[in-house]
């Protein structure tokens, strides 16, 4: 078959736009090929495709960095061949359209959920699952690490007036339905960490001095902390467990101490 | 806009501010003139890298180098990353803005690399628009950087240097000259290096970088990941003797050593300013490596993960 080539004057025509559209799509779909010699010279050395491959390369290549990067713990849990094609498929269905990278992966966790591969059938597979909880969790720890909060706070100690306690400006409280945080934590660490089955979890992610902070709590504990979040005052949090859990206020207090001294110690607290 | 290219101030030898060099810089407090932040890192900021912004720019003057306003694009100019870059040059005081000729991505989409203009008078009138836009918006001049480029388009029609000229002339804006991107512009592109630095308008170069990079045989990648190579220092020196010496940066994003490391590469650039003397040779080591990414900018994505409390 022959191919068509543009004349030179139809070449030189290309307007500007036309040729960034076509750039672009170069880099997204590079599958697809192109007639290169049309927009790109060759030169002695390498040819217009030569030329244009470099670009192709560089465009999936650094993404894929940066996701992995993002991502830490999925790429574990998926193995890196598996992660980067799935990279790659979401880069295609949700191209850039920040000025910043720190938000290449907003979508990802949407994305795993829009094509886990028993999307339609009537039982489900539990590995997806955790998947989609990893990877929203992992977006949450790169946004927390640069959240905008005012850090000038007074650090709670154990001779804070227990209605004077604030929670630390950046606080996330999370359940999953999987151990996220102690898998996540074990991948970083580069501990290798399986698959986990499915268990109900609880943790508190913060940062504090710029730091993030990562910890494991009880079921009771995220209750405790939820109501103390928005009720802001330890003694209506209190009543909220003696109330809903029939928890008896001495016990209560008790644990109370043990948690107050350990999230005083992890930085869970400001003076208001 | 009041301030004139012209006016702004020799800073002398500077760094680019990496995270990997936070702490070193707030302890030890190193002798470097100034320091270049990207500016897309801190826009949004408000947790450490912000945090420690602050901290160095009471001490060090600072300029801010952006990578994602596409001045080069059809698109329209995104207003809200102007005012995101306006607000935090309100908040830091930079010595001036910086980007790069070129863009980043059409139809509201980001590719978040450097990609190359085509060369000719319908992006020339199309850039200059921009720019003047820019300039009235951020009320200062901007300073454009030559980018590294893989490729020339069969439409373009006018040289680098000489786009650069009309596009300064045309709009007052100033001239970041990456020695670095030329050396490498002019071996994937084949054009003469020496030409191209001749050509510029000396008296608009603000600012001068400089990068290591990789040589793959039949092409170069601008990887920033390692020394600056002779021919390279050599292109410095005439850009130095013809500018009359001007700020000039270090920029070292892969693989990035300790800060001592970096300071010392910059500190090379006092050997090469005592004018061009040496015959330019292109001549230099080949790594053949097909994954290198070229304009690294992955760098700009915090590793969170190692700094974790447990």
């Amino acid at each position: 078959m022959e191919i068509k080539r543009d004349t030179a004057s139809e070449v030189a025509a290309k307007t500007f736009s036309e040729i960034q559209h076509w750039m672009q799509h170069q880099l997204m779909h590079p599958q697809f090929g192109g007639d290169c010699e049309t927009y790109v010279k060759s030169t002695s050395k390498l040819s217009a495709k030569q030329h244009l491959q470099i670009y192709q390369r560089s465009y999936i290549a650094r993404l894929r960095d940066c996701m992995e990067a993002q991502f830490p713990a999925l790429k574990h849990a998926l193995g890196r061949p598996l992660f980067l094609q799935f990279t790659d498929l979401y880069l295609l269905e949700y191209p850039s359209k920040s000025y910043t990278l720190g938000d290449l992966g907003q979508s990802f966790g949407k994305f795993l959920v829009e094509t886990r591969p028993d999307k339609d059938a009537e039982v489900k597979e539990s590995w997806p699952d955790f998947m989609i909880e990893l990877a929203d969790f992992e977006f949450l720890v790169n946004t927390s690490f640069d959240e905008k909060a005012d850090e000038n706070y007074q650090k709670a100690t154990s001779k804070t007036n227990e209605e004077e306690l604030e929670l630390v400006p950046v606080f996330h409280l999370l359940k999953h339905d999987f151990p996220i945080s102690s898998y996540y934590k074990a991948a970083v660490n580069d501990r290798n960490p399986e698959l986990p089955f499915a268990e109900e979890s609880y943790s508190a992610l913060l940062r504090h001095n710029y730091r993030l902070g990562l910890f494991e709590i009880y079921p009771i504990q995220y209750q405790f902390l939820m109501k103390f979040k928005t009720t802001k005052s330890i003694s209506s949090a209190k009543q909220f467990l003696i109330d809903q859990f029939n928890i008896d206020k001495k016990e209560l207090e008790s644990h109370w101490q043990q948690w107050k001294a350990k999230w005083l110690e992890e930085g869970f607290f400001i003076k208001k | 806009m009041k301030q004139k290219v012209q006016e702004l101030p020799d800073l002398g030898l500077g760094l680019g501010l990496r995270g990997e060099h936070f702490n070193h810089i707030l302890e030890h407090r190193p002798a470097v003139d100034w320091f270049e932040i990207i500016s897309e890192n801190f826009m949004d900021s408000g947790g450490r890298p912000r945090y420690v912004l602050d901290q160095i720019a009471e001490k060090y003057p600072i300029v801010m180098h952006g990578v994602s306003m596409s001045i080069g694009s059809t698109d329209p100019l995104n207003f809200e990353y102007l005012k995101g870059l306006k607000k935090l040059a309100d908040e830091i005081n930079p010595k001036w803005i910086s980007d790069h000729l070129c863009w980043t991505g059409v139809l509201s989409l980001n590719s978040h690399d450097l990609l190359p203009v085509v060369l000719n008078e319908e992006s020339l009138q199309l850039i200059t628009t921009k720019i003047k836009q820019v300039q009235d918006y951020l009320e200062r001049p901007l300073i454009l950087e030559n980018p590294s480029t893989y490729l020339t388009f069969q439409q373009s029609t006018i040289p680098e240097w000489q786009f650069l000229k009309y596009m300064v002339e045309e709009t007052n804006c100033g001239l970041l000259l990456d020695v670095n991107n030329v050396y490498v512009s002019s071996f994937n592109n084949e054009f003469d290096p020496i030409e191209y630095i001749e050509g510029l308008p000396f008296e608009s170069i603000v600012q001068m970088h400089l990068a290591g990079h990789q040589h793959n045989g039949d092409h170069i990648i601008d990887t920033h990941d390692s020394p600056v190579v002779d021919p390279v220092w050599e292109l410095f020196s005439l850009a130095w003797e013809r500018t009359g010496g001007t700020s000039t940066l270090l920029e070292w994003d892969g693989n990035i050593p300790e800060f001592d490391v970096c300071h010392e590469e910059l500190l090379k650039a006092k050997n090469y300013m005592d004018g061009f003397k040496k015959q330019f040779v292109r001549s230099e080591a080949i790594q053949k490596d097909e994954q290198m990414v070229s304009n690294p900018i992955d760098f700009l994505v915090s590793n969170v993960a190692k700094d974790f409390v447990e």
